[in-house]
């Protein structure tokens, strides 16, 4: 919860310094452990803060195993690095998707991740991206055994390209 | 482009009636599944066995058992401890109050689990898949079977019917004595032509081999010769989706939840 805070309080600092920005549309292409996931986002940049929300789904499972895999993540970048036709700063980044697993049951698998990494953005108007992650994966479903749900949690990483475009 | 759109949705939700695979029981290879990114906890262990058979829909684990020098059964994969751990050395010839120290190479730092340990009130009638490691390639000979044996006969909780115990042996020299218990007995060994012949020679229960060792039709010829199949090594959808269309009577995989989600 600490985690998503920070992400608004940043965008928020230059939200109230400066009104005007950027806003951009795109699509982002993540692997991960989980999944290979595609995302459309929405971001807004704001002097060097740039913050961004997105939702897709994994493609591995809902493609080709035809169980739909949701996915929404937001984050939030500094880019220390600001130029016309570059970018480079870290990247906060909180993603969460949800999976049925045996469909004759009631139960789902809950996945969060709470990452921390960099993003370096190419071009002017049309921007390419990538990004790299690491940080902590929280699996939570429920335990027959228990009755209860379990959490597990361990190390993950995510690396991801995308395109935005300036609207 | 809204009619593009609903066409992509259509085309990628649409309902398509499953094949029925309830004939094809799906077991966890090494538990969790061997070397998977998405593991939570590493293969053969206490927590990825306890995992594993939390698992709705997961009906039974495999697990490979090796001979200690103090003649008690432990699970472990590799035939050293080098890679896995931070220790070195084979189990037969380590002694238990050594292994019983050794952990994985794990942030976790799972500890290496014993048979005595084996968390048996999770089953609830599901299948142990007893993977025989017969072979010590520190000393660069054979553990005894008569101990190894004795080891697995007289574990009186494989008696209970909690559990359904089933062993794979890859050495058929083996078989006579291991036929003694109440359990089926796998070969596993290498391609059809290698596990067909084992079969004509010897009365295995059945054969274990690799998705890509065997077809449909050699699924189906063996199943009609009274013999059982497993397959396993299975990672990707579609080599899960290929393994269940054989309809073998079990499938031993490396991505368990991908693999109860093409079932169910």
């Amino acid at each position: 919860m600490r985690f998503l805070l920070f992400i608004f309080f940043l965008s928020s600092l230059d939200i109230s310094a400066q009104p005007e920005g950027k806003s951009f549309i795109g699509a982002t292409f993540q692997y991960n452990s989980l999944d290979f996931f595609l995302n459309v986002n929405y971001s807004r940049q704001i002097k060097k803060v740039e913050y961004s929300a997105g939702l897709g789904f994994g493609i591995n499972r809902t493609i080709f195993q035809q169980r739909l895999f949701p996915h929404a993540a937001i984050s939030g970048s500094y880019y220390f690095l600001d130029k016309e036709k570059f970018q480079l700063g870290p990247t906060l980044l909180f993603q969460s998707c949800i999976l049925k697993v045996n469909s004759q049951k009631a139960h789902y698998y809950y996945y969060n991740q709470f990452f921390a990494g960099y993003t370096v953005v190419f071009g002017k108007r049309l921007k390419v991206y990538q990004s790299t992650f690491y940080g902590v994966y929280l699996e939570s479903y429920y335990s027959t055994f228990l009755n209860k749900f379990n959490t597990f949690s361990r190390m993950n990483f995510a690396a991801q390209i995308g395109l935005k475009y300036e609207i | 482009m809204k009619y593009k759109l609903l066409f992509l949705a259509i085309f990628l939700f649409s309902c398509k009636k499953k094949e029925d695979f309830s004939d094809v029981k799906i077991i966890g290879h090494a538990a969790s599944g061997l070397e998977i990114q998405s593991a939570i906890f590493h293969d053969n262990s206490k927590e990825a066995v306890q995992l594993a058979l939390e698992t709705e829909g997961c009906d039974g684990v495999e697990l490979d058992i090796q001979l200690s020098l103090s003649n008690h059964l432990w699970f472990f994969h590799d035939q050293t401890l080098d890679k896995e751990t931070a220790k070195k050395g084979c189990i037969p010839s380590s002694e238990d109050g050594f292994l019983s120290e050794v952990e994985y190479k794990t942030s976790k730092k799972e500890k290496l689990l014993s048979l005595q340990n084996l968390p048996i009130n999770y089953f609830q009638k599901q299948v142990l898949m007893l993977d025989v490691r017969h072979y010590e390639v520190c000393k660069n000979e054979f553990v005894n079977p008569l101990i190894f044996f004795n080891e697995i006969a007289n574990f009186s909780a494989f008696y209970t019917g909690q559990i359904d115990v089933k062993i794979l042996l890859s050495n058929p020299a083996w078989l006579e004595k291991f036929q003694e218990l109440p359990f089926e007995i796998y070969y596993s060994g290498g391609d059809f032509m290698d596990a067909e012949h084992t079969l004509e020679l010897y009365d295995f229960d059945g054969i274990m081999i690799k998705n890509r060792h065997i077809s449909e039709q050699q699924v189906q010829d063996t199943k009609e010769k009274g013999k059982k199949v497993i397959i396993f090594e299975l990672r990707a959808p579609k080599e899960i989706k290929n393994a269940f269309k054989k309809h073998p009577d079990f499938l031993v995989t490396d991505d368990l939840r991908a693999t109860i989600i093409e079932k169910y």
